[in-house]
């Protein structure tokens, strides 16, 4: 059975059929070095050509913030206080972590391609790498939340503990969701264009803009079907020094481990499809 | 091996439709190869020749395990390098010092060993300077030497190359190939697909002949390659007969 070290390979026909995952998660866990190695070398070239460089990273979901925020001003008459500036900016920054998650993962097998027709090694490293890349963004965002956090009068109470927590989760959820799209991005490639419009839609669907207060009891119903629901409904919480709801963290919790598992194995049983299909 | 392509470079929704509709493939099945059987020895350099198209370096992808089969077996013993047409393949916006050790790392290297011989890859690759700049400055041959001085360094036991030094000067050539003979001699294993005739004859030891994906011959280099210089001046009737023999 092929492994990616083995002494002894053995290459047949692609069945669709999943791999040994002892031996697949062995060359991975072997290979986190290169994940590493590259997340930070990307990065360091995606703003290359640009003056303001690494800043982007941070400045681009910061102004979003800004726009809504002023939208929210609209909305209310002008009665939206700093503090809910404050919220906005840290769910959006953590959305952010999705989108980038799940944008970058969607490219990563197809604008891959000349390492995947170049070398053996188990192609779950690309969208990997990409959420890593999306995560190192995230705490660049995050040391930039916090200055924002303590300069609008957030305060510091136990629920923040939760936010590492909070924050694996999301990452668990982000590697199925990159794994799965970056599945269909190489079978219908309409899903790489198509995906700044379905997360825009996706984060108007999420509790980033809006708080869970906000919402009627049929939305709230309907909208507690989106994976990112109960994760936001818990970062809003926890950022408004309040605690988390048990049964929201429970639910984030299922949606990540489902994503994950489903992603990564509709990942792996096709991957030997890939370098045909590129 | 077989491939499925489309017939269109730009499919349309409006295209595709029409010809769903009107019962017409979008994709074509290639193959790219088609009933070919080797076997290649421990510690030889074997070579791989035949016309543009022949199947060489979709055999070459399927030795490497980077393309599975649609029929058969390819078994490998050993750890493979390999160094195709493409090159390293990695982002070119990184420097060729970001793309060595990328490269490395990506085909299972440990990274404590890959630092160790670091400086001899650059070394080898002998860039200078521009071992610091970002690869979309290199031209053909430089990447050609990047990823020769990458693909040999990592003591593979099996090395496939496939045409990655057509683009390189004859100094470089040389070296490369007192570099490969330094690999036999240790017992490491090459493949090397080329059109270079004469390097066939010079460093391997047996070679095969592929054409449109058959295999049309295999044994001492010298042989072959007189048989392929003899295929490629016949009347296109002459060479379906050979090949329907073969």
């Amino acid at each position: 059975m092929k492994t990616y070290d083995s002494p002894i390979q053995v290459f047949r026909p692609h069945t669709g059929r999943i791999p040994p995952l002892g031996r697949y998660l062995t060359s991975l866990w072997a290979r986190r070095k290169f994940i590493t190695t590259l997340a930070r070398t990307e990065l360091r070239a995606a703003h290359f050509n640009t003056i303001l460089g690494q800043f982007w990273t941070v400045l681009n979901p910061l102004m979003l913030a800004g726009v809504y925020f002023m939208l929210i001003q609209v909305l209310r008459g002008g009665r939206a206080g700093i503090d809910r500036f404050s919220l906005l900016v840290g769910c959006v920054f953590l959305f952010y972590f999705t989108r980038n998650s799940v944008q970058g993962g969607a490219k990563s097998i197809v604008g891959g391609s000349g390492l995947i027709l170049n070398t053996a090694f188990p192609r779950a490293l690309l969208p990997i790498t990409a959420v890593l890349e999306s995560f190192l963004q995230l705490v660049s965002a995050l040391v930039v939340y916090a200055a924002i956090f303590a300069a609008t009068g957030g305060r510091l109470t136990a629920g923040l503990a939760l936010l590492p927590l909070l924050v694996f989760i999301q990452a668990l959820f982000n590697i199925g969701a990159a794994l799965m799209v970056g599945t269909v991005g190489v079978y219908f490639r309409d899903i790489i264009s198509a995906l700044q419009y379905l997360t825009r839609i996706w984060l108007y669907a999420t509790p980033v803009i809006f708080t869970v207060n906000d919402l009627s009891p049929s939305l709230k119903a309907v909208l507690a079907w989106n994976p990112l629901f109960h994760l936001f409904s818990s970062y809003q919480a926890i950022l408004t020094g309040e605690s988390a709801r048990t049964q929201d963290v429970a639910i984030a919790a299922v949606w990540a481990v489902a994503f994950f598992v489903v992603g990564g194995l509709v990942f792996i049983s096709r991957e030997q499809d890939f370098a045909v299909r590129i | 091996m077989q491939y499925r392509t489309v017939l269109h470079k730009r499919p349309t929704l409006k295209r595709a439709v029409r010809e769903r509709l009107a019962g017409r493939r979008t994709v074509e099945f290639v193959k790219a190869l088609d009933g070919v059987t080797c076997s290649v020895k421990k510690g030889i350099t074997y070579g791989i020749i035949g016309r543009n198209g022949a199947g060489k370096t979709t055999l070459l992808r399927a030795m490497a395990g980077i393309i599975p089969p649609t029929a058969g077996q390819v078994t490998v013993r050993g750890r493979v390098s390999t160094l195709l047409a493409l090159g390293i393949g990695f982002n070119t916006e990184l420097t060729g010092r970001d793309n060595i050790l990328l490269g490395g790392l990506a085909a299972g290297r440990d990274y404590n060993k890959l630092m160790e011989s670091f400086e001899d890859i650059v070394a080898f690759a002998e860039l200078g300077r521009f071992i610091d700049f970002p690869m979309r400055s290199y031209s053909s041959g430089m990447r050609g030497r990047l990823a020769f001085a990458v693909a040999v360094h990592v003591e593979p036991e099996l090395l496939l190359i496939d045409e990655a030094l057509s683009s390189g000067d004859e100094a470089f050539r040389e070296k490369c190939q007192a570099k490969m003979e330094e690999l036999c001699a240790r017992r490491h294993t090459i493949v090397l697909v080329t059109h270079g005739l004469k390097s066939v004859k010079e460093m391997a030891s047996e070679c095969l002949w592929l054409h449109e994906g058959k295999r049309m011959s295999v044994g001492e280099p010298g042989q072959v390659v007189e048989d392929y210089k003899k295929f490629v001046t016949l009347k296109p009737a002459e060479k379906s007969s050979l090949q329907s023999g073969s």
